[in-house]
């Protein structure tokens, strides 16, 4: 029975497949799960679902309910599907086109591949509307707004019912009036149209990131309103009266009435809810510095995490189009369990980066797909056992793997074909090795300070092996991973970035006047967080200022710590120019680009729970033939389940360890623990 | 060990390593460069080359022209410096065009990898310098008449050699360049880039073994031809034969002809430029190894446009040319304009082979670099007196048999991107006016042309000058099987006032007054297929979004169509 006055947080992490509902105790930190599979179209019904099994599984009243935190894909699925809003753009006069024109050079994707089509802009170039003014480069008017020409742009946005306007003049970031103008106009005259200006959203320079970005935020913003507006009503019906919080890109969580203010916020938040899950539960376990690796279906998801805190990007783009929004760093390869297998004209061999859909899905389903994937190459090494996949869900037929490995791959190499499979398997973890190496290249890391944190129904059964590749020495398979980002999402704090162009030489630049250019960014983080009833104890605000050498034109983010002054900054500013990029250059001239100002509004944590008894026998292992990854050749191994092993428990390699999700495998020579979080430690034998 | 015993997974693994090396050179350069055209335009490339100095793996989004460009410019300098001389440690540097580079700005470092005193490989950064010196500021005067007045020559030196800076050079070249301390961080990205390759090649080789790592390297160019040949076997047989232009040599604008007879025999191709015109007065030239870089791209983009190059995709090609012509310049001829030589013979390649490619055939796209190079004095927080900007203005598309050409995007060999104007005002003292399509000037077919843009600016510093090494201002770029020519590129100053000044696309440094306008207009890309056989649908999507306008649509396709796609005759 559970204890009357304990409160509980819900979260929710809405996948393609699933949706996943976590139920944590405040206090105690108990956990309680739903999975449903997403059958009905309306999202807030499944969701409604969820809320009300866990609640009634535990015997909890909905008033217990403190919170739902949701984290939802339906943005990013409107983008990539094409069915957000009808949207316009308004721009300077003889600038309509900057979105469609992006950076001109080509994506490198497109350099040889001369008939390949660029995805078009998301507002087509009738919507792109220009009207005379402008704001020169020192923020000042150079010309006025016109007004008779904004009242044609009224008529045509009317004419072709237009549900959503995106407004980017040219140095708005400095001088907000003209995009402000035109809001208020808009308001009078259509008042049902959502406006969004590239001032309130992104105040930095680069046109082509920031118009792109405040397309989208129009793009998806009726989406995501009728979303919220649906499900908040569901609840309410339901007598779910707790407040509902939409889970971001960047990693927090926000009010609905503040993130509609800028609704790119929650593109492509899908992966950050595990990550954040993952420092979470691996920092409480005493891991600090990770990097996680989610192979699903068909990509896997790399993450570097230094002391809880997610590495962040602004770079991501959608179709060519820039996201320029700070988010959680996920690097998105094509390479998970459906990825295809293909040995090409000259016997060269791929693995993706295209993959089958989910439906057949790989041979090994039986479900009419013949296609020889990632998955058929782990079966075939005898990795993966036929009847617990997916918890018993599917059953998997391994001949299939075999017949389609030895037809795609085996017979043109002229191999056997589990010398086949063991060799895509090195392919394999090379690629995703490659995927790891990327990220701590940019970021200027070395692998071997990490831990490798390993999830997704492929992440176990290649962990170890990249690990090595790599130089990684510890892989985390945390326990339940399947639960991740849902209470990765439920534990999030509330976050808000605010971001405002400086442009100054930082020798012009006194202590004050930085304090200065960070005032208005304080009064929108002191906006966003009393509409959210944050209490006064609870808020961290993060300062960072983006500078680079004069000259130079892409910034290292230096934080601003309490009481530092811009020696001490640009000091740091050169010590992290050097550690990133091998060198620095004391007295060379600085510019402080932008400052960056992030408020939190934190959530108390939940204790983590220590692992408890396990269920059955820890010693009933089974011993199964399989086939080394390495070598191919037939070993021997132990084949743990997981839910039986205790903490504390030791498996030496080579051993497979099987639980519902996936399964991992420990390498010949390597040694896995149990700790006392239930987590599966393992430490990798070098190569 | 023989190149067939490795195994082909071994091999693509230590393939896939091997083109994230190069990546990883590019991705540390561009993060550690000054210079805008690295940083935002991406105008640099890396590539790893085995001990002959033959391509092995290249950074994915590496220029084209500088990337094939440099085995030719390496076995130069190895020929130069000597093979024997090199130690561990060296770095080595040129930016000589005639012994196989592109223009002076392009600047080779090149550092050599050796295991147990034996040198395996090179690791090749490129990229081009923002100023090499020479008659004015960014280098890109189209007038120079000698390589001489392009900038410092670079012959092959050692920039560090046994790991030790060659203090001499170095100085000797930042002394030659404008914006010294920019020059000096691009090249210090550069160099920085190489030990980072050469710390994981070791880490390749400590794995595999040296004789395992050289097998796959050989056997990675190996697998590349044998897929080149067999998509060449399915070209038509036969000779074909195309000839394009530029409108003048930089000096003056009597037209220079580009000849290209191909001959496709089974998975041969044979490309010859030897009936091209002889060699420029002005800087229209380029030499063998960019003309060569020009085909191979051509051929690689309509043979095997999925795969990453090598060398072993163009061991299929021969190209011939003659010495002494305008794509085989001999010392001390310019080259200045290569890149825009190099556009034109692209072109005539796919321009000739179209009737052997069936639907892979495409028309011409707006053909020019179009660089155009606006400098003046300007003081600046680190001591620099000059500044310089680089405004590209040449970018459309040619049609496709199935699709319009692109708008407004880069094609061929180069890759720079534009500079966004709000960081183009605020680093240099240019106002502008306008960066945006221009309708009507993809050329019309079945399938039209891409549209060009129109950049426009005012120049608001004292004593500034502008140079254009451009083309496609009197010849338009063709269409194909019936399509129409997009339109010329025009350059003005002061449109539309008394003083409106139409220049050349080959115009050396000629002053801007404080608050002189320039409009840079780029040529559109040729159509493809009759313009009769457009479908409706297609004309009205381009009459409702203003790439095409009424007047030129009822010219072009005789009817005008409603929104829904029905003709309608008004």
């Amino acid at each position: 029975m559970p204890d009357q006055n304990e409160k509980y947080r819900i979260g929710i992490d809405v996948g393609g497949t699933f949706t996943d509902v976590v139920l944590i105790g405040e206090t105690s930190g108990s956990v309680r799960v739903a999975k449903l599979l997403n059958a009905d179209p309306d999202r807030s019904e499944t969701v409604l679902r969820g809320i009300r099994r866990v609640l009634d599984e535990v015997g909890i009243a909905s008033g217990a309910v403190s919170t739902i935190n949701h984290g939802t894909t339906i943005t990013t699925n409107a983008v990539i599907e094409r069915k957000g809003a009808r949207t316009a753009l308004i721009t300077n006069q003889g600038f309509r086109d900057i979105v469609e024109i992006g950076r001109f050079g080509r994506p490198p994707d497109l350099i040889y591949r001369v008939h390949e089509d660029k995805p078009q802009p998301f507002v087509e170039r009738a919507l792109r509307l220009g009207v005379a003014c402008r704001i020169d480069r020192n923020g000042a008017v150079a010309s006025d707004l016109d007004e008779a020409g904004l009242e044609a742009i009224i008529v045509l946005l009317r004419v072709e019912a237009v549900e959503a306007v995106a407004v980017c003049f040219l140095f708005s970031f400095l001088n907000p009036t003209h995009e402000e103008a035109v809001k208020a106009a808009l308001a009078r005259a259509l008042p049902n149209v959502q406006v969004v200006l590239s001032s309130e959203i992104l105040r930095e320079f680069r046109e082509f990131p920031r118009s792109a970005t405040t397309i989208f935020a129009a793009y998806v913003a009726p989406v995501l309103r009728r979303y919220v507006g649906q499900l908040t009503r569901r609840l309410s019906e339901a007598g779910i009266d707790a407040p509902l919080r939409i889970f971001q890109s960047n990693g927090g969580i926000a009010e609905p009435d503040v993130l509609m203010r800028n609704p790119a916020l929650t593109l492509l938040s899908g992966p950050a809810g595990a990550v954040v899950g993952a420092a979470q539960l691996c920092g409480a376990a005493g891991f600090h510095r990770l990097i996680t690796m989610d192979i699903g279906g068909t990509s896997l998801d790399v993450c570097v995490v230094r002391d809880g805190q997610f590495e962040t990007t602004r770079a991501r783009e959608i179709d060519f189009q820039p996201v320029a929004i700070p988010m959680i760093n996920v690097h998105t390869v094509g390479a998970g369990g459906g990825s295809i297998v293909r040995v090409d004209p000259v016997g060269r061999v791929t693995v993706g980066p295209d993959s089958v859909a989910a439906n057949p899905g790989p041979a090994c389903y039986a479900k009419g797909g013949t296609t020889a994937t990632l998955t058929d190459v782990n079966m075939v090494l005898g990795l993966i056992n036929p009847a617990s996949f997916a918890g018993g869900e599917v059953s998997l037929a391994p001949d299939r793997s075999l017949e389609a490995i030895g037809r795609e791959v085996a017979t043109p190499l002229g191999l056997d074909v589990v010398a086949a499979a063991a060799g895509v398997y090195r392919v394999a973890t090379n690629q995703i090795a490659e995927a790891i190496r990327k990220v701590t290249v940019e970021g200027g890391h070395d692998p071997a300070e990490f831990a490798l944190v390993a999830f997704g129904g492929g992440g176990p059964l290649h962990a170890c092996s990249v690990a090595r590749e790599v130089g990684i020495p510890i892989v985390v398979v945390p326990r339940h991973p399947g639960l991740f980002s849902a209470r990765g999402i439920a534990l999030s704090d509330f976050f808000h970035d605010h971001v405002q162009s400086v442009m100054r030489k930082a020798a012009d630049l006194d202590d004050a006047s930085l304090m200065e250019s960070f005032a208005p960014l304080q009064s929108l983080a002191t906006r966003d967080l009393d509409s959210e009833g944050i209490a006064p104890e609870l808020r961290r605000i993060e300062l960072a200022a983006d500078l680079r050498y004069v000259g130079q034109s892409s910034e290292i983010t230096v934080p601003v710590k309490d009481g530092q002054g811009m020696a001490d900054i640009v000091a740091r500013f050169h010590q992290m120019h050097e550690q990133l990029y091998a060198y620095a250059v004391q007295g060379e001239p600085v510019e402080v680009v932008n400052v960056r100002l992030r408020a939190v509004g934190m959530v108390v944590k939940p204790p983590l729970t220590a692992f408890d008894a396990a269920s059955g026998d820890a010693r009933a292992t089974l011993l199964r033939q399989i086939h080394d990854p390495d070598t191919g050749r037939p070993i021997t191994v132990h084949v743990h389940d997981r839910a039986s092993l205790s903490s504390g428990a030791e498996i030496a390699g080579p051993a497979l360890v099987e639980e519902s999700s996936s399964t991992s495998v420990l390498l010949p020579g390597c040694h896995g623990t149990v700790d006392r979080f239930g987590n599966l430690v393992i430490k990798v034998a070098s190569a | 060990m023989s190149a067939s015993a490795i195994d082909p997974f071994t091999l693509a693994v230590i393939h896939a390593s091997l083109i994230g090396i190069a990546r990883d050179m590019k991705i540390m350069t561009m993060r550690t460069a000054y210079t805008e055209l690295w940083k935002e335009q991406g105008d640099l490339s890396c590539c790893l080359m085995d001990a002959e100095g033959d391509i092995i793996a290249q950074d994915p989004n590496g220029f084209p022209i500088h990337v094939t460009t440099m085995p030719l410019q390496l076995k130069g300098m190895l020929e130069s410096i000597g093979r024997d001389n090199l130690v561990p440690g060296d770095v080595l540097a040129t930016n000589d065009p005639y012994i196989g580079g592109t223009h002076l700005p392009d600047v080779l470092i090149a550092r050599p990898l050796f295991h147990e005193g034996e040198l395996y490989a090179f690791v090749c950064n490129r990229g081009h310098w923002a100023d090499i010196g020479g008659m004015g500021p960014g280098s890109y005067s189209p007038a120079t008449t000698d390589i001489h007045q392009e900038g410092i020559m670079i012959p092959p030196v050692k920039l560090f050699e046994a790991g030790r800076v060659n203090a001499g050079v170095l100085a000797m070249i930042i002394n030659n360049i404008r914006n010294q301390s920019i020059g000096h961080g691009d090249l210090r990205a550069q160099y920085a880039s190489c030990g980072a390759a050469e710390r994981r090649m070791a880490g390749l080789i400590a794995r595999y073994g040296l004789p395992m790592l050289k097998a796959a390297m050989a056997e990675i160019v190996t697998r590349a031809e044998a897929f080149t040949r067999a998509s060449l076997a399915s070209f038509i047989d036969g000779e074909y034969h195309a000839r394009d232009c530029l409108d003048g040599d930089g000096w003056t604008s009597e037209q220079r002809w580009i000849d290209v007879r191909i001959t496709v025999k089974g998975s041969d191709v044979t490309v010859d430029l030897t009936g091209c015109d002889p060699v420029s007065k002005g800087g229209m030239n380029c030499s063998r190894s960019a003309a060569l870089s020009a085909v191979q791209y051509a051929i690689k983009a309509i043979t095997d446009p999925e795969n990453p190059p090598n060398a072993g995709s163009y061991k299929p090609i021969t190209v011939l040319t003659r010495p002494g012509t305008l794509v085989h310049a001999e010392p001390p001829a310019s080259m200045v304009g290569f890149g825009d030589v190099c556009y034109r013979v692209m072109d005539a390649t796919l321009a000739a082979l179209a009737p052997a490619i069936g639907a892979k055939a495409i028309a011409s796209g707006s053909g020019s670099t179009g660089t155009v190079v606006v400098s003046g004095r300007i003081a600046r927080a680190n001591g620099d007196k000059y500044f310089t900007t680089i405004e590209l203005s040449s970018g459309a598309h040619g049609a496709r048999s199935f699709a319009d050409g692109i708008n407004v995007m880069r094609y061929g060999p180069g890759n720079a991107g534009s500079i966004p104007i709000e960081a183009d005002e605020l680093t240099n003292p240019l106002s502008f006016e306008c960066f945006e399509i221009v309708p009507d000037t993809g050329g019309a077919g079945q399938f039209r042309g891409g549209m060009g843009f129109v950049r426009r600016f005012r120049v608001m510093a004292e004593g500034a000058t502008i140079c254009l090494c451009a083309d496609r201002h009197a010849t338009p770029p063709p269409g194909l099987n019936g399509g129409m020519p997009g339109r010329t590129s025009r350059y003005t100053i002061d449109p539309g006032t008394p003083q409106e000044q139409v220049l050349s696309s080959k115009t050396p440094y000629i002053p801007l007054r404080k608050g002189a306008v320039v409009e840079l207009r780029s040529a559109g890309g040729g159509g493809y297929g009759d313009p009769a056989l457009r479908h409706p649908a297609l004309i009205a999507r381009d009459l409702r979004n203003g790439y095409v306008t009424r007047p030129v649509a009822l010219a072009a396709y005789g009817a005008l169509v409603t929104p829904d796609g029905t003709a309608s005759s008004d």
